[in-house]
């Protein structure tokens, strides 16, 4: 494994006006590592993956990508492929011509560009309407095509905007599926979400990123030992609990705090047929969200 | 290269599956040199029955038919006779031109030169149409000259006229003895020259004509004989062959104007749509980009020219060179591509730099003359149609199709439309890179 970080990020400003857009963000994605940046719709996440390829030129700060601080040059560039959460295709072209097109941008030509888009519809699972102009397609379809725009001239570091975006359970699985053989093949993914459950399941490591600054960053089990706090055993009984049982009873509902609820339950044995219903919260991206930002992803 | 062509070649594909864009890049200009060319068609050559006249002829009297007979046989007139209300009312739709009234007396006296006083014409005119009105004006002349020819052609009756004015001159003692004397003699002389007239008639007419053929000519107050204004003394059938000559030039600039106004909204629609972000992340360069779209609108623009100037021909337009043609098709083309970079960059949505595109189309059509003839503008718009570049692209085109600019004339024309263009180029390309960031 490559020891040199794909993408380093050192203490990067941006601001619009008196908007701060993004606060000294610094991290650094390994080569072959997938980064969820996870935060609230307007947290930055867009705004901090257009600086690190470029698109942005930040206020202050220092941005690299495989050891390069040209992050908008031709070699750079090529080395990157992005899939945008608004949708980047034509919708008068047919997926093919679409493929054809942007794999040309990147010096693809002949029978090399004739492979790569053959990869492309079948990664996206569109050989069947490669002809078809995508305006005919569904929203999950444009979705899947507009991910393979971005794989085609087969680059080392991938950044996907939300990509699940108004897309329908099977073409998000479809997606996943696909995230998952890239990170097989060693790609080094960064992924915006506001949904945890994707970053949880998907990511290597997460970036917590709320009006513009990084909060926290580590992975996911990480996040939750750190900022995550107990699990939440509850219980909801109409006797009261035995004394030697750990927790407070409020004349319905039995509560307690635990690190470890299965050995709680064991340790005490406590007997899940005293309840009419028992519950068991554990810590998860949310509630580390929840505790580092004091609101919801959601909100 | 590659990066270009490619930007091109799609921007080209996608243009071909918009009906709307194709139908204002090629049927839109198509139609408007068909209806500009049905204007000027007849520019040229005779304009067969242009002017409407409406005659009411209250004499009827043989001078006052041969007048109508005259109005008639002129090919610029269309001449109807009516009732004077229904002349009113023709003149009051804008169907006619002028109201010709011709008195009772008028014959009387019609042609005779020399009449004391001569039974006036009465006209009616259609107050918005006051340089038809002239030309009416001079035709009315025209054929009252050719009554003065009718009256010495008709010897005996202009005899007894001179013999009636022989009478009153004898017969007046108020004259002075030294005019009675002079104007006498010259009655007696016009005797002598209706008889030698006659000797000649009777002569001549053995080959079968009537009239005198002195006279048969007619009178003309001036005599005028046309020449080719354009016709050089070395050139061969230089001159204005078609109306489509002159129509094609404004017709060919809508063309134009469409496909930049058309290729104006791409750039921006890219950004709309999010393509313009894959393209920013490729390795393509901002200049490629500009310069693909432009290429793009070029190859579009130069279709729209080919077409244009094919229909011309079909049409009957007979461009003077082919060779200059070409080149100012080119360098127009090139001049509306830079235009359609600027407004391309500047604009940051659709619906504006759609607007804003169409917009400054009207205004440089409107003030380079390819709404109204430049002639026909007043002298201020006549100054600002120089800041157009519309006009510079009529001159051009019109120079190789009519005017017969030599090479070296056109480089005035051309440099202005090059340099307007690259400036266009310039200030897209800056305002794209700046919107970039």
């Amino acid at each position: 494994m490559n020891n040199q970080p794909m993408v380093r990020a050192i203490d990067v400003r941006k601001s619009y006006g008196d908007q701060v857009a993004v606060d000294g963000l610094t991290l650094n994605v390994p080569t072959g590592k997938t980064l969820g940046l996870l935060g609230p719709n307007g947290a930055g996440k867009t705004t901090t993956l257009h600086l690190l390829i470029g698109l942005l030129r930040p206020d202050a700060g220092q941005i690299s990508i495989s050891g390069s601080s040209h992050v908008d040059s031709a070699e750079v560039r090529s080395l990157v492929g992005i899939a945008p959460q608004s949708l980047s295709l034509y919708d008068e072209l047919t997926a093919e011509e679409n493929l054809t097109f942007f794999g040309r941008l990147y010096g693809l030509r002949g029978p090399r560009l004739a492979e790569r888009v053959d990869w492309a519809l079948d990664f996206s699972n569109l050989q069947d309407r490669r002809r078809h102009r995508v305006q005919t397609y569904s929203g999950g379809m444009k979705r899947r095509l507009n991910f393979a725009c971005a794989l085609l001239h087969e680059p080392k570091l991938v950044l996907l905007d939300e990509p699940t975006v108004g897309v329908d359970p099977q073409s998000r699985n479809h997606i996943f599926e696909g995230i998952r053989r890239l990170q097989e093949a060693g790609l080094t993914i960064i992924y915006t979400t506001h949904y945890m459950e994707e970053a949880q399941r998907l990511c290597d490591m997460v970036a917590i990123i709320d009006h513009g600054r990084l909060l926290e960053l580590g992975t996911v089990p990480e996040l939750i030992q750190r900022h995550g706090g107990v699990s939440v055993i509850t219980g909801d009984c109409s006797a009261p609990p035995p004394d030697s049982w750990p927790g407070h009873w409020d004349g319905q509902v039995w509560r307690v705090e635990t690190d470890k609820p299965l050995e709680t339950l064991h340790q005490f044995s406590i007997q899940t047929s005293h309840f009419t219903r028992l519950q068991i919260e554990q810590p998860d991206l949310e509630s580390v969200f929840l505790r580092l930002t004091g609101r919801s992803l959601r909100d | 290269m590659g990066n270009i062509l490619t930007i091109a070649w799609k921007d080209l594909i996608l243009l071909s599956r918009d009906r709307m864009a194709m139908f204002f890049l090629l049927a839109f200009p198509v139609l408007m040199g068909v209806l500009f060319g049905l204007m000027y068609q007849n520019t040229g050559q005779p304009n067969p029955r242009g002017l409407a006249v409406a005659v009411i002829d209250e004499d009827q009297s043989q001078m006052s038919e041969a007048f109508l007979k005259h109005l008639v046989a002129n090919e610029s007139l269309k001449v109807e006779r009516l009732e004077l209300a229904a002349a009113q009312e023709k003149i009051r739709r804008g169907q006619i031109v002028g109201i010709v009234v011709i008195p009772k007396g008028f014959g009387a006296t019609a042609g005779v030169f020399w009449a004391n006083d001569p039974v006036p014409l009465r006209v009616g005119r259609d107050p918005s149409r006051a340089a038809e009105a002239a030309m009416l004006d001079g035709f009315l002349m025209e054929a009252s000259g050719k009554l003065i020819a009718d009256r010495l052609q008709d010897t005996a009756f202009t005899r007894g006229l001179v013999d009636e004015q022989k009478l009153a001159l004898q017969q007046d003692q108020t004259m002075n003895p030294v005019n009675k004397l002079l104007v006498g003699q010259l009655l007696s002389s016009l005797d002598g020259l209706f008889e030698n007239l006659d000797q000649v008639s009777k002569l001549e007419n053995t080959d079968g004509t009537s009239g005198n053929p002195v006279l048969n000519d007619g009178f003309q107050f001036a005599k005028i004989e046309s020449f080719d204004a354009f016709q050089k003394p070395t050139s061969t059938e230089l001159k204005i062959r078609s109306g489509w000559d002159i129509s094609f030039p404004q017709s060919i600039l809508w063309g134009v104007m469409a496909s930049a106004a058309g290729f104006a909204i791409s750039l921006v629609r890219e950004r709309s749509r999010g393509t313009l972000l894959r393209l920013q992340t490729s390795p393509v360069r901002p200049w490629q980009v500009i310069l693909g779209k432009g290429l793009g609108c070029f190859i579009a623009t130069m279709l729209v020219l080919v077409v244009m100037v094919c229909l011309g021909l079909a049409l009957g337009m007979r461009p003077q060179s082919p060779l200059l043609l070409a080149g100012s098709a080119v360098v127009v083309a090139l001049c509306f591509v830079g235009i359609m970079m600027a407004m391309s960059a500047v604009g940051t949505t659709e619906e504006g730099v759609g607007g804003a595109g169409w917009a400054i189309n009207m205004v440089m059509a409107m003030f380079g003359g390819a709404m109204m003839p430049l002639a026909f503008m007043p002298s201020f718009m006549k100054s600002a149609s120089d800041f157009s570049p519309v006009k510079w692209a009529i001159v051009s085109l019109e120079a190789a199709i009519w005017r017969n600019y030599t090479f070296t004339e056109l480089l005035l024309p051309w440099t202005i439309l090059l340099t307007i263009g690259a400036t266009g180029f310039a200030v897209g390309l800056y305002f794209f890179q700046r919107n970039l960031r």
